[in-house]
């Protein structure tokens, strides 16, 4: 019994050593514009907006496995690898797409902060440039340590979903009946639901996310003792992101989509719940919108300079510091600063801006999924630690399958169906 | 790889010498470092017979790979075999390139040596008749080994990526002599904006230093492991305070000296051992499998070796001895039987210790006043803080310096010691072989524990005869 209980208290120091990565790349996958697209989604469509969401959930977190599992095996980035193995012309493509899709989705989350700030009745102009330069001078102060406890905190801001569904008083039979074995109250021949559905997997699954993840591992130096446990710490990552955002499907189900009110962004969903289930579930949902944009606004342009530094060889490390990291810094900094300039000019049109830098993430996805079934399905790089079996079958599927939709999405929007 | 090497360039750069007070010719660091570098450098060179490519005055000029990477490869009569895709180049000091990969037509991959090769122009022209090739030892490519590798000095810390690697002929044979590091390089790659910005890019990067990293910056046996690793050693030892030198050195070396070991041959890796110096000889030998040991042992110097046996653990040693060859074990048993001699009761402690910060004027005066008594002086040892032994230099050495000078500026960091356990004919014969007047004794601690006169011992010697 002893044994037993020191053994698993070992296998928990591991644990605990290894946390972070995962948890953190997954819960910000739901970052302010994901937050944004499950609420239009469930507001339009119910739970049925989250049908398929088991299928899903495996794909995040086999995905963020393979790169996990990359990133401790060789020890390089995707970065790395592409530009080692692929050369400079794709590189420098790879990382302008990259670079423009990023920016969207910063500028998706500074808009998800002004939202909330709106929200809470404050001068949203003077916070938003008080919070941007803050997360600049925390992100250069502090290092790997420090800044994986600051996001872990974030995360606590997410429970805010839970209460929030709590509060609508919903049907969970039901929810679980729409999303998880066969919508009912969604004519599922309906291709505007199809779209949906694909810009939830879209916001779920990103480019970013995929990069993020990889640099995270890299940069926390996990040895191939750790494989295991970060494993495990993926998977769990993605278990506890699609709770979330289930949660956040339910809030507004049973609110908006029960009323049938129509919303077109976090902010007109938080306004529109005031009415029907009360002041405390819009500030709840305020509070949520706020941790999610945090998280991106950090998240985001850091996978950016990870990036940046793994194809362009700089030093790239949350440890290095300013000096010796400054191309990583600059171009952390330069998204967000990018990202803020746009936002206080109230004329832009951010609604439009944000749609292409989720058709930008729809057309990386299928380039990251080459490389990373290239990657793990290459014995000279990854060893005995290949992909096989069900992980290398559901990932190729499941790249074909969002090729196919990319594609029908595209052809979908340029036609208007 | 790198296993097996030609035994013919034995080196006579290293071979000991009998050297005046207690120096050793070169930081045993950079001998290292040169020895190996030295075996590798001296390949066979293939001469590339009629590689033209020169400009009008016949002065030497330098190509980009990049440059020629994809061009079209013909024969002599306009045969088009294919494009080029990769050089091999031999892994040295100064890499030559050997051989020349080409994607034929049909896709199929074929490697030619650079023997073929005859003018690099807008075609690149090969010699009617040839013969396919294949990779060999101590060969890189220079696409899939080079280019776009990670550059990263020599603490690690990551610089920037190689995006270019130039090239250049000298007597009609093709080496690589840098890699451009800087963004002209990656405009070079990339091909933009046609030739009219290229030309201007080019002519701007041979202005532009230090976008451009020489060869001579880049470890060659690095290269191996995958690594471009720079070779900044000198202005990062410069930053290190002398006395803490020899520390420094003693334990990033017996790292990087089993590093090199690793990579040569037996004999080689023998010879390099018995230049080090006997603490790196023991934390070696502490390290090494017993065969692995036995092997060394027995190419390295009889009185050398009974040094390093008598410093390791009984059961170690004996084990060690039972496994080396019979002629050698005999020399071997014999020298060890002689410890049963020890010096212990010869050592005096006649002998001066400075602090490495001390200035000539205090050493002179402390010598005033503390060597009254002494029946011989020669050398002052310097120890540090901890009491090591850290240095050592002769009284010639403090006349000629100025008074402020400090004691580290200019005192000998390679000290030749000896141990309690050594016996009288192996420490007799190493100061014999240095030339010197006295020894000192150390514990493992590196502690002085006296000095051994050379009157005293040869006396005792020639007594017995």
């Amino acid at each position: 019994m002893r044994i037993f209980f020191n053994s698993f208290k070992k296998q928990l120091i591991i644990f605990l050593a290894v946390i972070g990565p995962g948890l953190i790349t997954a819960i910000a996958d739901n970052d302010a514009g994901g937050v944004a697209t499950y609420t239009v989604a469930a507001a339009t469509y119910g739970m049925a907006s989250k049908f398929l969401f088991i299928p899903e959930t495996l794909l995040l977190a086999l995905t963020q496995e393979i790169g996990a599992r990359i990133a401790i095996v060789t020890r390089k980035g995707l970065g790395d690898l592409i530009r080692e193995r692929y050369g400079i012309k794709l590189s420098l493509f790879i990382f302008i797409l990259y670079f423009i899709t990023n920016q969207g989705v910063v500028l998706q989350n500074v808009s998800g902060l002004k939202s909330s700030l709106q929200l809470f009745n404050l001068p949203w102009q003077f916070f938003l440039i008080i919070f941007c330069a803050l997360l600049i001078f925390i992100v250069i102060k502090f290092n790997y340590r420090k800044l994986q406890n600051i996001f872990l905190f974030m995360i606590l801001f997410y429970l805010a979903y839970i209460i929030s569904a709590w509060l609508a008083h919903p049907n969970w039979k039901e929810a679980i009946q729409e999303s998880i074995i066969w919508p009912k109250k969604v004519d599922i021949r309906n291709v505007g639901f199809w779209f949906s559905r694909i810009a939830v997997l879209g916001t779920t699954i990103t480019a970013w996310g995929q990069f993020f993840v990889h640099s995270y591992i890299l940069d926390k130096k996990l040895t191939i003792d750790h494989l295991k446990a970060e494993k495990v710490e993926v998977y769990l990552g993605a278990i506890v992101t699609s709770i979330f955002s289930w949660m956040m499907a339910v809030a507004v189900t049973y609110t908006i989509f029960a009323n049938k009110i129509h919303v077109v962004d976090g902010y007109s969903a938080a306004l529109a719940m005031k009415p029907l289930a009360g002041q405390l579930s819009t500030i709840l949902f305020s509070v949520g919108l706020f941790g999610a944009s945090i998280l991106g606004l950090t998240i985001v342009p850091l996978a950016t300079a990870y990036v940046f530094s793994e194809l362009f060889g700089y030093e790239g490390s949350l440890d290095a510091n300013f000096k010796k990291g400054r191309l990583f810094y600059g171009f952390f900094i330069l998204q967000i600063t990018l990202g803020l300039i746009i936002t206080l000019f109230p004329q832009t049109s951010l609604f439009k801006l944000t749609l292409y830098a989720d058709y930008l993430n729809g057309v990386m996805l299928p380039i990251i999924f080459f490389f990373l079934i290239k990657f793990s399905e290459d014995e000279e790089i990854m060893g005995k630690y290949i992909s096989r079996g069900f992980t290398s079958f559901f990932v190729r599927l499941s790249g074909i399958i969002i090729t196919i939709a990319v594609i029908i999405t595209f052809v979908g929007k340029v036609f208007k169906f | 790889m790198w296993v097996r090497m030609e035994s013919n360039h034995r080196s006579v750069l290293y071979q000991r010498t009998v050297l005046p007070l207690n120096y050793a010719p070169l930081d045993f660091r950079e001998k290292i470092i040169a020895y190996c570098e030295f075996i590798l450098y001296n390949k066979n060179k293939i001469p590339l017979r009629q590689l033209a490519d020169r400009d009008d005055r016949g002065r030497k000029i330098m190509i980009y790979f990049s440059e020629i990477v994809g061009k079209k490869v013909v024969t002599e009569d306009d045969i088009c075999i294919g494009k080029l895709e990769d050089f091999i180049f031999l892994v040295s000091d100064k890499p030559l390139v050997t051989k020349i990969v080409i994607r034929e037509n049909s896709g199929q991959k074929i490697i030619i040596s650079t023997d073929y090769l005859q003018k690099i122009n807008s075609l690149i022209t090969i010699e009617k008749e040839y013969l396919a090739a294949y990779l060999e030892e101590n060969e890189l490519y220079l696409v899939k080994n080079l280019l776009d590798k990670q550059i990263i000095d020599i603490k690690g810390n990551k610089i920037v990526r190689v995006n270019d690697v130039a090239l250049q002929t000298e007597k009609e044979l093709l080496f690589i002599v840098g890699v451009d590091v800087g963004l002209l390089g990656m405009i070079r790659r990339l091909r933009i904006g046609g030739d009219g910005l290229y030309k201007i890019a080019r002519l701007f990067n041979f202005k532009m230093t230090s976008d451009f990293l020489s060869w001579a910056d880049i470890q060659p046996l690095e290269l191996v492991r995958g690594q471009v690793k720079l070779r900044k050693k000198e202005d990062k030892l410069n930053k290190i305070r002398p006395e803490d030198l020899a520390d420094y050195l003693e334990k990033t070396n017996v790292i990087n000296t089993r590093k090199f070991l690793k990579i040569l041959d037996t004999e080689k890796a023998a010879e390099v051992i018995s230049n080090l110096n006997i603490n790196y000889q023991i934390a070696l030998f502490r390290n090494f499998k017993n065969e692995k040991a036995a092997k060394f042992l027995s190419f390295i110097d009889p009185d050398e070796a009974v040094d390093v046996l008598l410093f390791l653990p009984k059961e170690k040693r004996e084990k060690i001895i039972s496994l080396i060859e019979p002629k050698i074990k005999k020399t071997l048993i014999h020298l060890l039987t002689l410890s049963i001699n020890p010096i212990g009761n010869l050592i005096t402690t006649d002998y001066l210790t400075v602090k490495p910060e001390d200035s000539v004027y205090h050493v002179i005066d402390k010598v005033r006043k503390e060597t009254i008594n002494f029946s011989s002086f020669d050398y002052i040892y310097v120890t540090n803080k901890l009491d090591e032994l850290v240095g050592v230099f002769s009284l010639h050495e403090l006349l000629l310096q100025n008074g402020e000078e400090p004691v580290y500026k200019f005192m000998s960091q390679n000290v030749v010691i000896s141990h309690l356990t050594s016996p009288k004919e192996i420490v007799l014969k190493k100061m014999f072989k240095y030339k010197l007047h006295t020894i000192p004794i150390i514990n493992d601690r590196k502690n002085i524990l006296g000095i051994i006169d050379l009157d005293d011992i040869a006396d005792l010697v020639i007594e017995k005869i």
